[in-house]
């Protein structure tokens, strides 16, 4: 693996079998993450974005999820790089929290409810790194005072139910950082968040980092975060990743019909008026991942669809030349129709 | 406002949820959850409403409906004082006035299949005799919110939440309503499928002539919708401009901060952001004066002493604040 | 996600199907209560018929005999009569087969006109389902010590024992899910249990007095029953005279409160805290204690089998409060739900939200209750039995005849296997309740939809 690289996600498949049939939640997902580079992956609801994080981390519900292939190629703070997929679970445990942190979307459910939150980082400290618990609080003390909870002290004896919404995602970054991460994998951080806190969360996230200088695996469904945070962007869509590049290229030319149509169908404030009498729909549902359409998955959807080209295979990813990936047969024409 | 034209009007409604705790459950407090809105909406208008959770957005919407009673304050459709009708009374306003919520997972009953949840109203209101007359009636109904007629034997649970927000709407249309209140109908729902719905309502309004209460946190989706935007903070109206205006000129700090808070999906663009301090206070013990001031960059002292009176700024543009030199 | 789902894929069912054991436990009960329900058809004597010349007092399960000994080749089923002689060592009864008198060839579908019984206390009939000629016996199970035919009292007892279940378990749901449901639904909307006077307008004017009355009576009888105390206790020394004081002054004082609230404000109660809190009340009763103190004051001279129904049907009674618990907790949420709110704000009333979006949302809860509450009751029926406290000769239950069964201590066990019977049948029913319930908790529980 290349000596920048901290993390290489390769051909990663992920399936759940259930009662009613297999689904392919994460089916053949490659990316990698460089380090103290922002990685957004960017999907709506069952594209396989949370499953794949949760992959990493090895954190699939077993049964019914199975990672069923592929490889999750990680370097360690010991410069050794690791399968994360054929770790023992004792292995997997050390490398958690203290390797590769996460922080979730819901703040409220993802601290427990009965300990204190002092308790709960120091926790954290005690079991990856060894120290005291006073040391270990002194340190949470000195995480809360980082991540700009005022009155550090005080608040490491409340209990999750006595703070705010923003001040628990707050308490989340800090237990992540607690033990100097290379790698955090943020699934939507935000999007439980209200705007004006948000854009606070956002602010400190993008702190740290410059700060810490770890990497940061963003997960997320809105576009205007992905702009603000993302160094690359992935898009995943039914399982798949669709589109690869740097986030500029990415929202001022997308190749994927997809990735054109999401940005085309959010609203954006930032326009001049006469734009906004519409938006730009995308027709149809999300499919069912149980019954993924033929060929490419969002063929139905597709405003560029061919008969009996798209609906035959699924189209492999195709490097473009400019350090960017599409997974679309047509890539080239509607690219230069467009053009 | 020209009185002739406005199909709903709230003044100074109030909603206190009383906090009971001790032995006897006594009320110890209470959650001002809405403290003072008035606004009127004209027929065929949307008026957007936008705020962050615990804003008193919702309460509002559910209020003006009757669905939680008013603590204080009035409500008029069209024309009439509905605050303290009673229930029979109230009936045939119900049939004018009808709500479509957030959640495409609880709005629809899980053991009702999607004819009989859009039937439902017209039963209610002896709207078709017989039942293939109610029949015909779904079947149009679900064609007008661009869903099949061969759905109605199916159950919520087969749909996904964007046709199940369009049977929500299908439901909601089926009494021929006047005015619908929009309780967050698109924050539940994927990117690619709330441009859909937003569009949906948009062409339902046309064609039909609706008035709408659009509610929702999302302050882009509501730009395309409204023809006029409120911003509530803690219980109260901040500001309230036509859509263009409030958007481009803002005039009350908070809806500066919220405007500049909203990220932007373009990396190229660069603004400065205005990142407020702090959370938004507590509804029980709101900061005095104007409630906003704790949170404002703009504050002076004089702010904890008066509450700001919802004043017109430019022609059909209010907005809650003492300091006009600002903005 | 819209692939069709219709009345025949129905998931619930499929479900289930899937749940093999409970299958199995379904179609056990089908069998049983058929069974009992058809009680006269399925035995083949009646259960109380014995004869006392030549005596058949625990006669061992009747052998059926295939082959035919003589020609050693398949033969129609059939029985041999036998011949009864005393062990001269444990002085027990000892039945041998005596072909001499010849074969009793098992027929189906007899007519026992010498016998007949009745369906549901109305139809009679005389037709079994099988039997043999006279004087031969087929004894399925073998017989009680009076040489009554077990198998037949076995059958004849689920009538008992497998409704005796079902019937409580009735009494307490319907009762449960009303109060649930009242209580759940209008929790926070207290009604009125009085009115001041300025609000007396419209129905006020004729609810207001009468309310009055009744909380001025109450008012009235406090002080009564203060100055009664007073008067009645005889001490003239200073301390019992200051408790008199002190007891008068705590009724004025009940009496002065009364009156305050009735003027000031409307006295409500929120009939889910009076629910709620019978419940309590109800939970604290011993109902061991209770049930026999119940038994005890019903008259001997009713039917007993009417007394022991009445008695655990007063078991239900006070047994639905932990139901009407569960049934308040799920109502509370589902009231809440966008749904409810939705038929609402649709001008729906307050009985049709209840009927149709209330009550449905409890039913898998319920009929899971209901299937995991009967085998309890079936339970319940035998100890009771067991100690003397249920159903009394001549009727016949599955406890009852467990209880016979134990009579003659350990030996009875031993020389008289099949004694055990019933008790065979009471632990496959309890286990087939128990999987049909599993069986449909499963198949019924939301969390597991997708």
């Amino acid at each position: 693996m290349d000596e920048k690289r901290l993390l290489e996600v390769k051909d990663l498949k992920v399936h759940f079998f259930t009662d009613d049939g297999v689904v392919k939640a994460v089916d053949g997902v490659s990316f990698h993450v460089d380090k103290g580079e922002t990685l957004a992956v960017v999907g709506e609801s069952g594209s396989g974005k949370s499953v794949t994080s949760l992959a990493i981390m090895r954190l699939i519900p077993t049964p019914p999820g199975r990672i069923v292939g592929g490889e999750v190629l990680f370097r360690g703070k010991d410069g050794q790089v690791r399968d994360l997929t054929k770790l023992s679970e004792a292995e997997m445990r050390r490398i958690r929290g203290n390797d590769i942190a996460m922080i979730f979307q819901e703040p409220m459910t993802s601290l427990n409810p009965v300990y204190t939150v002092g308790d709960q980082i120091a926790e954290a400290i005690m079991l990856h790194q060894g120290k005291s618990r006073k040391e270990a609080m002194e340190l949470a003390a000195h995480m809360l005072e980082l991540v700009g909870i005022p009155e550090p002290k005080k608040r490491l004896g409340n209990y999750p139910h006595q703070m705010s919404g923003g001040m628990r995602q707050r308490v989340m970054i800090a237990m992540a950082l607690s033990c100097n991460p290379s790698l955090l994998i943020a699934d939507e951080p935000t999007t439980a968040l209200d705007v004006t806190i948000q854009a606070q969360i956002l602010e400190l996230m993008k702190k740290l980092q410059e700060e810490i200088g770890m990497s940061i695996l963003f997960i997320t469904h809105n576009l205007g975060v992905v702009a603000e945070m993302a160094d690359r962007v992935v898009v995943m869509y039914a399982g798949r990743a669709v589109e690869q590049a740097d986030v500029v290229p990415l929202f001022k030319d997308p190749l994927h019909p997809y990735t054109r149509g999401l940005l085309h169908s959010v609203p954006r404030l930032d326009l001049a008026a006469e734009h906004k009498e519409r938006l730009e729909a995308i027709p149809g549902n999300v499919p069912n991942p149980l019954y993924l359409p033929s060929g490419c998955a969002f063929h139905p959807r597709c405003k560029h669809y061919v008969e009996g080209l798209c609906d035959r295979e699924v189209p492999p990813l195709e490097d473009t030349g400019d350090g960017r990936q599409v997974r679309c047969v047509r890539w080239r024409e509607i690219r230069e129709v467009r053009a | 406002m020209n009185g002739n034209h406005t199909l709903l009007e709230i003044r100074d409604l109030k909603k206190h949820f009383p906090i009971r705790g001790g032995v006897l459950s006594r009320v110890v407090a209470s959650v001002k959850a809405v403290d003072g809105v008035s606004f009127a909406i004209r027929r065929g208008e949307v008026l957007g409403l936008v705020g962050e959770s615990g804003s008193g957005k919702t309460t509002v919407g559910r209020t003006l409906l009757r669905l939680i009673e008013p603590t204080g304050g009035r409500i008029l459709f069209d024309g009439q004082d509905i605050t303290e009708l009673p229930k029979n009374a109230l009936r045939p306003f119900r049939r004018r006035m009808q709500i479509i919520f957030q959640d495409p997972f609880s709005s629809l009953n899980p053991r009702m299949t999607v004819g009989d949840i859009i039937a439902e109203p017209l039963i209610i209101h002896g709207i078709g005799k017989t039942p293939q007359e109610r029949t015909e009636r779904v079947a149009e109904l679900l064609k007008l919110v661009g869903l099949s007629p061969d759905h109605m034997r199916r159950y919520p649970h087969e749909f996904s939440g964007g046709q199940r927000q369009r049977i929500g709407i299908a439901r909601a249309l089926a009494v021929a309503p006047d005015f619908i209140v929009a309780d967050e109908p698109v924050s539940a729902l994927d990117v690619s499928i709330q441009a859909q719905v937003v569009n949906l309502l948009q062409d339902l309004k046309e064609e039909l002539g609706l008035t709408l209460l659009f509610i929702a946190h999302d302050l882009a989706v509501v730009e395309y919708i409204s023809d006029r935007v409120a911003v509530m903070y803690l219980g109260k109206v901040m500001e309230l401009a036509p859509a263009r205006e409030l958007y481009r000129n803002p005039k009350h700090p908070y809806t500066e901060a919220l405007l500049s808070a909203v990220p932007i999906p373009d990396p190229t663009v660069k603004r400065e952001r205005i990142v407020l301090e702090g959370d938004i206070p507590s509804p029980i013990n709101p900061p005095s004066g104007c409630v906003f001031r704790t949170r404002c960059r703009y504050a002076l002292p004089e702010c904890a002493q008066v509450v700001p009176e919802l004043k017109e700024v430019a022609p059909g543009h209010y907005k809650a604040c003492i300091r006009d030199d600002i903005l | 996600m819209a692939q069709a789902t219709s009345l025949r894929t129905n998931p619930v069912l499929q479900r289930f199907r899937k749940h093999r054991l409970a299958v199995w436990g379904g179609r056990i009960l089908l069998v049983l209560y058929l069974m009992a329900a058809f009680a006269g058809f399925f035995s083949p004597y009646d259960p109380n018929y014995y004869e006392l010349y030549p005596p058949k007092g625990n006669h061992p399960p009747t052998r059926i005999h295939f082959v035919d000994p003589e020609t050693k080749r398949l033969s129609r089923p059939f029985v041999y009569a036998t011949k009864r002689s005393i062990d001269p060592v444990s002085l027990q009864p000892r039945y041998e087969e005596d072909p001499s008198q010849g074969k009793f060839y098992v027929r189906f579908f007899v007519r026992t006109p010498e016998h007949p019984y009745t369906v549901f206390k109305v139809f009679r009939s005389d037709l079994r389902l099988f039997g043999v000629d006279p004087p031969g016996r087929i004894f399925l199970m073998g017989t009680d010590n009076f040489g009554r035919d077990l198998f037949s009292r076995i059958v004849y007892g689920g009538q008992v024992s497998l409704t005796i279940g079902i019937l409580s378990a009735l009494v307490s749901f319907a009762l449960g899910l009303l109060l649930g449901g009242i209580a759940g639904y209008f929790s926070g909307r207290p009604f009125h249990l009085s009115l001041p006077p300025s609000r007396w307008r419209g129905l006020g004017l004729v609810l207001g007095p009468l309310s009055f009355l009744l909380w001025l009576g109450l008012a009235a009888a406090a002080l009564f029953l203060a100055l009664s105390f007073a008067r009645l206790s005889p001490g003239k020394d200073p301390f019992s005279l200051g408790i008199d004081a002190l007891v008068v002054l705590l009724g004025a004082l009940a009496a002065g409160a009364i009156l305050y609230r009735l003027f000031r404000e409307p006295i409500r109660l929120d009939p889910d805290d009076l629910i709620m809190r019978t419940v309590e009340i109800i939970a604290a009763i011993p109902s061991l204690f209770l049930l026999i103190s119940l038994r005890a004051v019903f008259p001997t001279d009713v039917d007993p089998l009417l007394t022991f129904y009445l008695v655990v049907g007063l078991l239900g009674f006070i047994g639905w409060g932990g139901l009407a618990r569960v049934v308040r907790g799920i109502v509370l949420s589902v009231r809440e739900m966008d749904y409810v709110q939705a038929a609402r704000a649709l001008g729906a009333s307050d009985g049709r939200i209840i009927a149709r979006h209330v009550l449905p949302a409890t039913a898998s809860y319920v009929i899971v209750s209901l299937s995991l509450t009967i085998p309890g009751f079936i339970l319940g029926e035998s100890g009771l039995s067991f100690l003397g406290l249920g159903v009394t000769e001549p009727y016949t239950s599955w406890g009852l005849l467990l209880q016979a069964a134990q009579q003659g201590g350990f030996a009875s066990f031993t020389d008289r296997p099949w004694v055990l019977w019933p008790g065979f049948f009471i632990f496959l029913s309890v286990l087939s309740w128990n999987f049909l319930g599993d069986g449909l908790r499963d198949a019924l529980d939301p969390r597991r939809r997708t």
